[in-house]
């Protein structure tokens, strides 16, 4: 069986420690500790998340990230072999774009391997659309999908349509 | 606290004390250290204990023991309120740093409770 490994960055919030437990089959590794400071949610993630998950003829191993800054010292070892990342940004908060772009910037800095961009919360009203973000960021619309983190076949999905582009060999930027 | 411990024992440089979420609370060191950094990685190592003990079923980890070229370092979890990164000489006689903590954890926790609430009670 092949094996690819994917790591899941973004902002923190954005459902990175979420998209990984949903799509994962097997019991996920996960660091997520109580936060001292108020992020909008009770935990954040310290090291890192870990799941995996059987796409057809492809194992697919998954990452998460840390999202906040001051565990950044994770994410260059987390890419360490990666062969892409799902970049996701919170689609109800309008706010976190810019530092969400921000971001974007700097792993595609770090790294050149492919990416795709994941609006999560697409559940909640007047979420913005993959589209709107496609065109704030400079991207492709094929490289900007909704989904739901918290739904396991949409979670599933996003990581179905990364993997299929990178059987494609689908590389941009 | 940290610093009267680091005073009287020479074998230790350095004391980090990190939030779980990776924030110094405090710190005392005979050398300069990063402390933000450094406090981050902390907390990191105690959760990756804790969940790699998990795993395997042995309980909650006591002490994590880093043996490097020309030191060691502890790490110590303090319940569900922190993480304690002691930085020490290589030569070391076993147990003394984990005497110690115990000695000054209930002091500790005391006084974390009360730091943490100046953080808006969160824990
Ligand atoms: N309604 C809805 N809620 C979501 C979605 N994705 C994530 N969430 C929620 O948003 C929060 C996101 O939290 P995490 O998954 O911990 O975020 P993270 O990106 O791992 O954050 P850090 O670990 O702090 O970097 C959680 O409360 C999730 O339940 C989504 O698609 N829809
Ligand atoms: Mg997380």
């Amino acid at each position: 069986m092949k094996e690819i490994k994917l790591v899941v960055v973004g902002l923190t919030g954005s459902g990175k420690t979420t998209l990984v437990k949903h799509a994962s089959q097997i019991p996920v590794v996960e660091t997520d500790e109580r936060s001292l400071r108020d992020i909008g949610k009770p935990t954040t993630t310290t090291a890192l998340d870990f799941g995996a998950v059987d796409m057809g003829d492809v194992r697919v191993r998954l990452f998460g990230t840390p999202g906040q800054e001051r565990f950044s010292y994770m994410w260059d070892d987390l890419l360490q072999g990666a062969d892409g990342f799902i970049f996701l940004i919170d689609g109800s908060d309008p706010e976190s774009l810019e530092a969400a772009r921000e971001m974007l910037r700097t792993y595609r800095e770090k790294t050149s391997i492919p990416f795709i961009v994941g609006i999560t919360h697409s559940d909640v009203p007047r979420s913005m659309t993959p589209e709107e973000v496609a065109k704030y960021l400079e991207l492709p619309e094929w490289a900007v999908r909704g989904v739901v983190a918290t739904d396991r076949e949409s979670a599933l999905s996003l990581v179905g349509y990364f993997v299929e582009l990178l059987k494609k060999g689908g590389r941009y930027g | 606290m940290l610093q009267e411990l680091v005073d009287r024992s020479p074998e230790i440089t350095g004391i980090v004390l990190a939030s779980l979420d990776g924030f110094p609370l405090q710190y005392a060191s005979r050398n300069t250290i990063d402390v933000d950094r450094q406090a981050a990685v902390i907390a990191s190592l105690a959760s990756l204990a804790k969940r790699s003990t998990q795993m395997v079923d042995i309980g909650a980890p006591e002490e994590i023991l880093i043996t490097s070229e020309r030191g060691r370092m502890f790490i110590y979890r303090i319940e569900d309120l922190a993480a304690l990164g002691v930085i020490t000489a290589k030569d070391i006689t076993a147990g003394m740093i984990l005497l110690k903590i115990r000695q000054m954890l209930p002091f500790l926790v005391e006084e974390l409770r009360r730091e943490i609430e100046t953080f808006g009670g969160r824990l």
